[in-house]
């Protein structure tokens, strides 16, 4: 597959995640009679904070998989290292971010209960996301082993 | 014990115990500890269950109320997927082809459960009192997430597959199902959650899902930076010397006694 050609797909892939998204706005807005569903601010609170938790806690489970890697190498420590500064620069990043104010404050009075909420928040997120992964991959391939059996090769005389 | 004490005892360490048990079983080679890793996780799910009982006055515990009430439909769900996936043509381990019926029943009430909990009477309410709130997260994420996923599954098959028109039909029904619902969500009042509340949660967890995206994408660019700077830093591994003639004339005694085989008549 050329270049230019996986560079597409990957294109119409994206609009093709983005697609119901913009079909469900343009509804909505047509059925309420205006464009402002959702609040910008809200939004942009919500996601700095999904950004700066995920980031976290995705660096922090990628730590524990640099214990495979060391595994198949002579246990060194530089990469460990390396992941340890990631997992506590995204610590810092968010508790600096969140005690400045009220921007990525919701409706939490203290730092320490909007960085508990956002955990507890990202760990939904990520059991919705995964149940939702493993439905729609379990249909499509449910979808792939119910239809007509096919003959990949000929077979030989 | 104080009430953040409490949280961090009977709900924040049985969490962390889950994706621990998990990582510990995966990762040992002896039944032991493989087995101390699945009880470890299987009992810190429990422990996050019972939570509302054990830390009634932590906000966190929500999240094992959530936990206890989508078991039943997420387990429906999922046992469906399996019988649908296995009872069709599959090379190992077929199920009967009437596993398939039971598939679609399991799917089918699963779904009408969900259902049933946003719009009916079967919404988790905590304390007696208000909806849950992960509820009102967990929703809209999971739904908007089947709604995209299967919209970009179902383009992927006409990409890559070939004649995998209607297999491509079904996901894109999936997609427009989940649409038709998210859309009775925004509009159709439940019995105890509101079109608004459901659009003001909808549109932040959209918000949500392209964080996430976001976030993950940038630790997993770390991850690799961090071990391609490793790789390059310890240079170029020492070359091994060509092999003696010995070497070379006992590798072909081993090819030769291993190849070839008794003819067929």
């Amino acid at each position: 597959m050329s270049e230019l050609k996986q560079t597409l797909n990957v294109k119409v892939l994206f609009i093709a995640f983005l697609l119901p998204i913009f079909i469900i706005w343009i509804i909505d807005s047509s059925l309420k009679g205006d464009f402002s569903s959702f609040d910008t601010n809200d939004s942009f609170t919500r996601f700095a904070n999904a950004t700066l938790t995920s980031y976290t806690l995705g660096s922090l489970i990628l730590l524990g998989n640099l214990f495979f890697y060391a595994d198949s190498r002579k246990r060194p420590l530089a990469p460990l290292i390396g992941m340890i500064l990631a997992v506590l620069i995204g610590i810092a990043a968010t508790l600096f971010l969140i005690g400045m104010g009220p921007m990525l404050l919701e409706n939490n009075g203290s730092v320490r209960a909007q960085t508990v909420y956002n955990l507890g928040h990202t760990i939904v997120s990520f059991l919705a996301i995964s149940l939702a992964m493993v439905l729609c991959v379990g249909s499509m391939f449910a979808a792939l082993t119910n239809g007509k059996k096919r003959k990949m090769f000929d077979e030989e005389e | 014990m104080d009430e953040m004490m409490n949280a961090i005892v009977f709900f924040w360490l049985p969490l962390s115990l889950m994706p621990l048990g998990a990582w510990f079983s995966l990762s040992s080679k002896t039944n032991l500890r493989t087995n101390f890793g699945r009880f470890a996780a299987v009992s810190g799910f429990i422990l996050v269950c019972i939570s509302p009982w054990t830390v009634p006055t932590s906000p966190s515990s929500s999240i094992g109320h959530l936990l206890g009430f989508i078991i039943g439909p997420s387990s429906l769900l999922l046992i469906g997927i399996y019988l649908l996936i296995f009872s069709g043509n599959v090379p190992v381990g077929k199920l009967p082809s009437s596993d398939r019926k039971l598939g679609t029943f399991c799917m089918a009430l699963g779904s009408l459960w969900f259902c049933l909990m946003q719009w009916g009477e079967f919404t988790p309410i905590y304390d007696g009192r208000e909806v849950n709130r992960f509820w009102l997260i967990f929703f809209p994420t999971f739904i908007l997430m089947i709604c995209s996923l299967s919209s970009v599954l179902s383009i992927s098959m006409l990409i890559i597959g070939e004649e995998r028109q209607s297999e491509s039909m079904v996901m894109r029904m999936i997609s427009i199902v989940s649409i038709i619902l998210i859309i009775c969500g925004l509009t159709i009042d439940g019995k105890n959650i509101s079109s608004e509340t459901f659009t003001t949660y909808f549109w932040l967890s959209v918000s949500d899902l392209f964080g996430i995206l976001v976030g993950v994408s940038l630790s997993i660019f770390i991850f690799g930076f961090v071990i391609y700077v490793y790789e390059r830093s310890i240079g170029e591994p020492n070359s091994v010397p060509p092999p003696t003639p010995e070497e070379l004339s006992q590798a072909s005694q081993k090819i030769a006694a291993n190849i070839g085989g008794a003819e067929s008549e």
